[in-house]
């Protein structure tokens, strides 16, 4: 009886185009307009080689060093350094083919040109460049008069220390800031499954559809025609996740790390939860269906909403005003289950997020058989 | 003597303040196709969802097959097939899934459920249409996909809750046929509505309800001789003088007469002969008429002098 609730159900969701435009269809269209605002942002935001004179003297052997360092060419050539005269570094600053002049000497000094407006940033990057390589060579400086015997060992930290501009990543993943907002989505859509469950609750009470009424009729057990159903409403949900989930990383190549395995994990826990919530939405009460689906959109919204889909950084917000509701808020933990894949090693946050998950969601559909489990109603 | 099909003692079923069954008593027997009869409100579907064990009651007991019907009865719930007031389909199953889903809760065995899913299909004449999808459907054609649901694991005992309701009579005529098919196949039919003429054409015994209580129970013919009236005579006329009437209404068995609209309106309380006598007298008086219309009682007649004479909502 399992396995012929399961096949019909199955079947019958196939074709409900409602399903299939909420579960798949919205969360690709969304993950579309995420990504295309996305990668304009980033490119506006992106840092192209900054363009730079130098005038120095021959003792400006630091400075020298430094900016043959971040002008190294390659995919992380930071300067543009072109290394000229005082005469001619004014007149390509009046050109503006240059944001700035590097003088060496004690200390070294930035020109830049006020008429430059649009490249404020720019500036501000050459300014902090100048800045710490004072402080760094001052220091050095004090320690030659103090202590001249160290000024060796002192220089080989630093240059084993300092790394202008590699990133450094623990995991295969991304540190990307907007990724966040991808799983974000991914989480919502999780939590939209929460529609079927409604719909199995409502199909199989008999005081909310005809349909209910004439299966609570027949001689099968109702928690068995349930179990049948929500398992097979599992396995279309996720599947239209894992869909939305390919179709972000492989087609739009959002960086979502290595660990797809995991993230399909991450998303059945989330679809488990999604339709365990309908369920038990769909179990208390005798309200209409229109008014519990509007009951079940506001919840799952909201919670997005605060796990961060909407704005960045409101789950660290949350986190400061009310911490305990991040762990208990179903898309916050389903995205923080992909974010801690992203960033740590260790699967320690990630299953104990999907464990939350998991209990709330067996909780839940507990509760909603103990509902549904009564056989006589007061009326119909 | 055998154990009735169903056996009710004394329901009482409330809803809040309303009292939705008053002291029900009911026994319908092996091979009867049995009519609830009664006007909308009055109690029908309630007993009904109350055999099937739907519906909590605040007092009496019900025995299906003399056994007590129970919400986790499934033996006895595998032998009873239910066609609802509301069709209870799946939209997005086609006439021939939807069939064997229902099928598919009293019949395991794959090639045996196949061979009643078709047999259903045929039974209500819904083949060429088995990869439709209930949307598609007329009313007619979903009303009997409802059925087709109801039955098709072949059970000993059906309830048809109102299934004729906004049907075309085409669609009526094959449904009614069925459910007398049904019958003759063996299934003991419950059968509710508030259409007297389908009652009247298809049961064999019949209750009228009112206000949650069991007025009459009985045959057609032994409810029609419950009541007083056995005959309605109308005789189209151009004029009576009003001594006339006097004297018809003396006539042996008749107990009202009027002359309306060129009408002579005249009802009599049994006896044979009735219109011959009236015939005679009218000649006798050498009075003229046009035509005759002589008209035995009908159920409608027994369930409005029985229920008063109102018909509600």
């Amino acid at each position: 009886m399992f396995w012929h609730a399961f096949y019909y159900y199955l079947k019958s969701i196939l074709r409900q185009k409602e399903t299939l435009c909420w579960t798949l269809l919205f969360p690709i269209a969304l993950g579309t307009l995420f990504f295309a605002a996305f990668s304009g942002l980033s490119e506006d935001e992106s840092l192209n080689t900054i363009p730079v004179a130098a005038v120095l003297e021959e003792e400006d052997i630091a400075l020298k060093s430094l900016l043959e360092a971040l002008g190294e060419p390659g995919e992380e050539q930071f300067l543009e350094v072109t290394y000229v005269t005082e005469e001619e570094a004014l007149a390509l600053l009046e050109q503006k083919k240059i944001i700035g002049i590097l003088h060496g000497g004690k200390p070294a000094t930035l020109s830049v040109s006020a008429q430059m407006d649009n490249m404020q940033m720019e500036q501000s990057i050459l300014s902090a460049i100048v800045d710490q390589y004072n402080t760094i060579y001052d220091g050095i400086e004090n320690v030659a008069m103090t202590n001249p015997e160290k000024v060796e060992a002192v220089i080989r930290k630093l240059s084993e220390g300092t790394n202008y501009n590699e990133e450094i990543t623990y995991t295969d993943g991304t540190m990307d800031e907007m990724v966040s907002y991808f799983f974000n989505l991914i989480a919502m859509t999780c939590l939209y499954s929460s529609m079927t469950g409604l719909q199995i609750a409502i199909r199989n009470q008999a005081n909310l559809s005809s349909l209910g009424a004439r299966r609570s009729l027949s001689p099968t057990h109702k928690l068995i025609s349930i179990f049948g159903e929500i398992t097979a409403s599992c396995l279309f949900q996720s599947v239209l996740v894992w869909i939305s989930l390919f179709y972000l990383n492989f087609v739009l190549k959002v960086n979502f790390g290595s660990q797809f395995g995991y993230m399909m994990l991450a998303s059945l826990v989330g679809c488990i939860f999604g339709i365990s919530f309908g369920f038990f939405v769909g179990c208390i009460g005798k309200m209409e269906e229109a008014i519990k689906l509007g009951i079940l959109m506001v919840i799952t919204m909201f919670n997005c909403f605060l796990s961060g889909l909407m704005v960045q950084n409101m789950r660290i917000q949350v986190e400061r005003v009310c911490p305990w509701y991040n762990k208990i808020n179903p898309a916050a933990l389903i995205s923080d289950s992909f974010y801690a894949l992203s960033v740590f090693q260790s699967h320690d946050r990630y299953f104990k997020n999907l464990a939350t998950l998991f209990v709330m969601a067996v909780c839940l559909c507990v509760a909603g058989f103990f509902i549904v489990r009564r056989e006589k109603y007061a009326a119909l | 003597m055998s154990t009735p099909v169903i056996k009710i003692e004394n329901l009482v079923k409330r809803y809040h303040e309303l009292l939705a069954l008053d002291h029900f008593n009911l026994e319908i027997d092996e091979g009867e196709v049995f009519g609830l009869l009664g006007p909308n409100g009055s109690g029908k579907t309630t007993t009904m969802n109350c055999i099937l064990s739907l519906l909590s009651y605040d007092k009496g007991s019900i025995e299906v097959f003399g056994k007590e019907m129970r919400p986790d009865s499934y033996e006895l719930k595998r032998q009873i097939g239910v066609v609802m007031q509301n069709v209870a389909v799946f939209d997005e199953l086609t006439v021939y899934e939807n069939i064997d889903y229902f099928c598919g809760l009293y019949i395991q065995d794959k090639a045996l459920r196949k061979q009643y899913v078709e047999e259903a299909m045929e039974f209500v004449g819904l083949q060429e249409f088995r990869k439709f999808f209930p949307r598609k459907l007329s009313g007619g054609l979903l009303r009997r996909l409802n059925i087709a649901c109801g039955i098709a694991h072949k059970p000993k005992l059906i309830f048809l809750d109102e299934p004729t309701v906004a049907v075309d009579p085409q669609s009526r005529n094959k449904i009614l046929e069925g459910i007398e098919e049904l019958n003759r196949k063996g299934a003991t039919i419950v059968y509710t509505s508030h259409y007297m003429e389908e009652v009247e054409q298809i049961c064999t015994r019949i209750a009228i309800m009112d206000k949650g209580k069991n007025l009459a129970i009985g045959t057609k013919e032994e409810l029609k001789q419950m009541i007083k009236k056995s005959e309605e005579i109308r005789i189209e006329m151009v004029d009576i003088p009003k001594e006339y009437l006097t004297e018809i209404r003396n006539i042996k068995h008749v107990y009202e007469v009027c002359f309306e609209n060129h009408q002579l309106h005249v009802l009599c309380s049994g006896g044979k002969h009735n219109l011959l006598r009236i015939l005679d007298y009218l000649q006798s008086k050498e009075l003229s008429f046009g035509r005759v219309y002589s008209e035995l009682p009908t159920l409608n007649d027994v369930f409005l002098e029985i229920t008063g004479k109102e018909l509600r909502d």
